[in-house]
């Protein structure tokens, strides 16, 4: 029997996902499908009459919107909701606005490669000159970061060691507490709780990509261990297409 | 001399505003024209340059969704939202769901006048024989108050209200406030109300005449002792408050809008 249950929702498609550009940090908005991806989501969970305490999701509007669709959906809108740098995408540092295409070239396929692989391995920071340097390191709401906590660039690992802080001393307290909880975020923020709740290694952590806009829900036990693996929220096409991607994903050689 | 700046807003349109019904305590979400309401409220506010640091709402959908909506516009939706049953709209008791012919049908006009017009006359408590008193009662937001739910308001005046809301806005908002936060509190007719008139030190005859147009933003400038420097100011364009103004005046007479 399940002490908790938990509910991860990763947002949909981004306008910069559209362009295949490195997101990251930059706030860019969902497209028209990530909204509808957002609202299918909200509709799943409605339609399994799920009921949620608190809510926490980043300080990118792709993850908050993507909240905000599923608490409209679900009738709860007044639900208090924790917003948080901690929960933000992976910073791509330099890579920020580059495409596929002008990232190898500007820095070779062998490199990007690399970058892909690897688990530490930061890409280049984003510098003074670059393009996006204003408008994200000088946003007024990391005004409160210290010049430690402000990234330039990360690793995975680095958005995983800034994101579990927050997990384990705001969110976990509450999940003990009994409070149900549901996390809006992004794909690397979400790799950072995942692979801490499955004590997955590095290499499986980097194989895995979470489905976008389907809810993802852990039953756990009382020391939070999953009692199972994550479930997949919405209709029998929706939930076998999720599975089915998650599962080819460890088979294939990047 | 100014210190502080803080907004107000009143939402706009819900689906029973269009049929001059009490919606207050039930949870009814914006109409199309209310959302559009909030839409250029947040595009007008965005165009004057405004930085909000915290918004407060009360726990009911069309406060909430008007500062969604609001934050959007602004690019703004990474800001802090508090929400508190405290900035409700005042509840009507078994006035709730009623339209001001039916009002009148069953209380009379007399009475139906004071209850407009007093600042501190409050109409009969809902009991559960109302059509709208589970709905409202059984709804779990209700179990997450700071109060225990037996405690929640059957009925209010507008002196009630301040009564619940202004421990709030001591405790909560006040020090925020202080603190150098830019704050906007999305809320409702009856709690702006409320709350201008504590803020404004407006009487209690005058305050009936006060009302608030819906979805235009409110700035009050506030010196170090949270008194207002100057009258409130209803921002954007002239004719388009003027007209916001004269809709709320016309619900006024076809319906009790207090």
């Amino acid at each position: 029997m399940a002490a908790y249950k938990l509910v991860l929702i990763r947002h949909g498609e981004s306008c910069w996902n559209q362009e295949n550009r490195f997101c990251g940090w930059f706030d860019a908005d969902l497209s028209e499908t990530g909204e509808q991806e957002a609202k299918r989501g909200g509709q799943a969970l409605k339609d399994a009459g799920y009921e949620f305490d608190i809510c926490y999701t980043s300080v990118l509007k792709r993850a908050i919107r993507t909240l905000w669709f599923v608490l409209d959906s679900i009738d709860q809108m007044w639900l208090p909701v924790h917003r948080t740098w901690r929960l933000n995408e992976r910073h791509y540092g330099g890579l920020t606005g580059l495409n596929k295409a002008e990232t190898a070239a500007k820095h070779g396929e062998a490199q990007v490669k690399i970058w892909r692989r690897s688990f530490d391995v930061p890409p280049p920071s984003m510098d003074e000159g670059h393009d996006f340097y204003q408008t994200i390191s000088k946003d007024r709401r990391y005004a409160d970061l210290t010049e430690d906590q402000l990234p330039s660039c990360e690793s995975l690992k680095d958005t995983i060691a800034r994101a579990l802080p927050f997990w384990n001393e705001e969110i976990v307290p509450q999940i003990k507490e009994g409070k149900r909880v549901l996390i809006a975020a992004h794909g690397n923020s979400l790799r950072g709780i995942v692979k801490h709740l499955e004590g997955m290694s590095e290499e499986a952590i980097m194989e895995l990509n979470l489905p976008t806009g389907i809810p993802i829900v852990y039953e756990l036990d009382k020391n939070l261990k999953p009692l199972g693996p994550m479930q997949f929220l919405g209709d029998e096409e929706t939930v076998k297409k999720a599975m089915e991607a998650v599962a080819a994903q460890g088979k294939v050689k990047k | 001399m100014s210190k502080y700046k803080l907004f107000l807003l009143r939402h706009g349109e819900g689906a029973w505003n269009k049929e001059n019904r009490f919606c207050s305590w039930v949870d009814q979400k914006l109409s199309e024209d209310g959302v559009k309401e909030a839409k250029d409220c947040g595009r007008l506010l965005k165009e004057q340059g405004y930085k909000f640091d915290l918004v407060f709402t009360s726990i009911l959908s069309r406060s909430i969704q008007t500062a969604w909506l609001v934050l959007e516009a602004m690019g703004q939706e990474w800001v802090p939202v508090i929400k508190s049953w405290r900035l409700n709209e005042r509840h009507y008791g078994s006035l709730i769901g009623l339209n001001r012919a039916e009002m009148a049908l069953e209380h009379g006009d007399e009475k139906v006048k004071l209850w407009r017009r007093s600042y501190d006359i409050t109409p009969p408590p809902i009991n559960e024989s109302h059509p709208y008193f589970l709905e409202i009662y059984n709804d779990r937001r209700y179990t997450t108050c700071d109060v225990p739910k037996e405690n929640l308001p059957r009925a209010e005046s507008l002196k009630e209200v301040l009564d619940r809301l202004l421990p709030y806005w001591d405790s909560t908002v006040v020090p925020e406030i202080r603190s150098g936060r830019t704050v906007l509190i999305s809320a409702h007719g009856n709690s702006c109300r409320a709350l201008l008139k504590h803020l404004e030190g407006i009487s209690d005859e005058d305050i009936v005449s006060v009302t608030l147009p819906t979805g235009i933003p409110v700035l009050l400038e506030l010196d170090e002792n949270l008194r207002p420097v100057r009258p409130r100011q209803l921002l954007g364009d002239q004719a388009k408050i003027q007209a916001a103004i004269k809709k709320v005046e016309d619900q006024g007479k076809a319906k009790s809008s207090t």
